[in-house]
């Protein structure tokens, strides 16, 4: 028998065979493919919840740093507003004021830039104007407006306007110092020192923790502050035995003396 | 056209099972499951390993649904996947090619009527008898209709062991027959 005749004997009768497979075959095919199915569903949601852990711990890092010049362009953007208003009322007034206040935008544009500049040093003074804002709100529309506008207007308004202005402009001052400090020595000099020092030092301790960094400064100056006082303590201790020594030393001398 | 139940063609069957419609695979495995556990009774010894063939090779076709660009029948498609995916199961599970060294056999003129007369349950339990290594040789190129070079790509082994396999594997077939043959007229050898 040849070799193709052997073989075609086995094609023609297994090619067509047919079996049923038992009923198992096609649960292990379903709950397989249910497998994939299911991780093919879930890893999608895996790589959303990893992105947004990502993007939040990234924020944690970033955004107190990327936010904030946000905060302080708004901030320009209502001195703007309120520097209309004043111009209106003020040009009525005196023609004299009007030149000044032509200057004010001029004044103002380059405080924008100091600001955007010394983004950490605008941090802290973003909500103390809106609280000192919201506790001054029953007075007048103005004054809101006002507590926002550079100080360069204050120079411009204290000469020309007198007595009523001026408070108002010294409240300003109050709430608005910490920013222009640095940028503007001038004002500095007309102001008394004393006044815009704790201006800068309250904010971070009535407003407490913002954020991350804020909390580690304020348990590291806790941590400073105890470590001090022990020192203190310590020198304390140190003085009171050097000064019993002192004592000791000086009944020692008075005996050799009586001696 | 081939159609099925709800009137749904294969084409149609296939882009439902390519949306992962559960529904639809289970009626194309319907249609295909019997002819599928043939094949894989080819190359298996015994029931229980034809049908892990058979399952992995389905989990195969719906995963690779989108690779069928429709050249050639779905059925020639779904067979190809189960010749290979029972080869793999060999390959996985290390019985690949044992090729078990038998004395030299003296070729057997094998008469051809006992040959024919063998029923399709006999030829199978023949096949499934030779070592995996002759088998799937034997299948490949005997029933399968792969040439040596073909089967020498998808096994992994020269083209020369492939014929070589496919001969002993031949001998061991008829040595049987000539076997089954001898106690049915009662002279066994």
């Amino acid at each position: 028998m040849q070799d193709r005749e052997f073989d075609d004997v086995f094609r023609s009768k297994l090619d067509g065979f047919e079996a049923e497979p038992s009923a198992k075959v096609w649960m292990g095919i379903d709950e397989t493919l249910d497998e994939k199915s299911r991780k093919k569903a879930i890893l999608p949601w895996l790589s959303i919840a990893a992105s947004v852990l990502i993007l939040v711990s990234a924020g944690i890092l970033f955004i107190p740093k990327k936010t904030i010049p946000q905060q302080g362009d708004n901030r320009i953007v209502k001195a703007q507003h309120a520097i209309s208003k004043p111009k209106q009322e003020t040009a009525i007034k005196t023609p004299a004021s009007q030149t000044q206040i032509a200057a004010v935008p001029v004044i103002a544009k380059p405080a924008v830039h100091h600001i955007k500049k010394i983004e950490k040093i605008v941090a802290p003074v973003v909500q103390p104007t809106e609280v000192i804002a919201k506790t001054d709100a029953p007075k007048t529309n103005e004054q809101l407006v006002l507590a926002v506008v550079p100080q360069k207007q204050q120079q411009v308004t204290q000469p020309v306007v007198p007595g009523n202005d001026t408070p108002l402009a010294i409240k300003q001052t109050d709430i608005n110092n910490t920013p222009d400090q640095q940028t503007k020595p001038a004002l500095i000099a007309q102001q008394p020192t004393p006044v815009t020092k704790p201006a800068v030092t309250a904010p971070p301790k009535k407003h407490g923790i913002r954020n991350f960094g804020d909390l580690v400064n304020l348990v590291a100056d806790k941590v400073d502050r105890r470590r001090a006082a022990q020192l203190n303590d310590d020198d304390d201790d140190e003085s009171v035995i050097a000064e019993v020594n002192k004592g000791i030393q000086r009944i020692k001398k008075e005996e050799k003396a009586e001696r | 056209m081939m159609f099925l139940e709800h009137n749904y063609t294969i084409d149609e069957l296939v882009k439902r099972c390519r949306a992962g419609e559960r529904k639809s695979q289970g009626l194309l495995y319907k249609q295909f499951a019997s002819k599928m556990m043939g094949v894989c009774l080819r190359y298996a010894t015994d029931r229980m390993e034809a049908e892990d063939m058979l399952q992995n090779g389905f989990i195969r076709v719906f995963q690779k649904m989108g690779d069928f660009r429709g050249e050639g029948s779905f059925e020639g498609w779904v067979r190809r996947i189960m010749v290979h995916s029972s080869i793999e199961y060999y390959r996985k599970h290390h019985k690949m090619m044992q090729v078990v060294e038998e004395s030299e056999m003296d070729e057997q003129g094998v008469n051809p009527v006992a040959v024919a007369n063998l029923g399709a349950k006999e030829l199978m339990v023949l096949i499934q008898k030779l070592s995996p290594g002759y088998r799937i040789v034997f299948n490949l190129y005997a029933i399968e209709g792969y040439s040596h070079k073909e089967i020498s790509a998808i096994v992994g082994i020269t083209e020369g062991a492939s014929k070589s396999q496919l001969s002993r594997a031949r001998t061991i077939l008829k040595e049987q027959i000539a076997k089954t043959e001898g106690k049915k007229y009662g002279y066994a050898g």
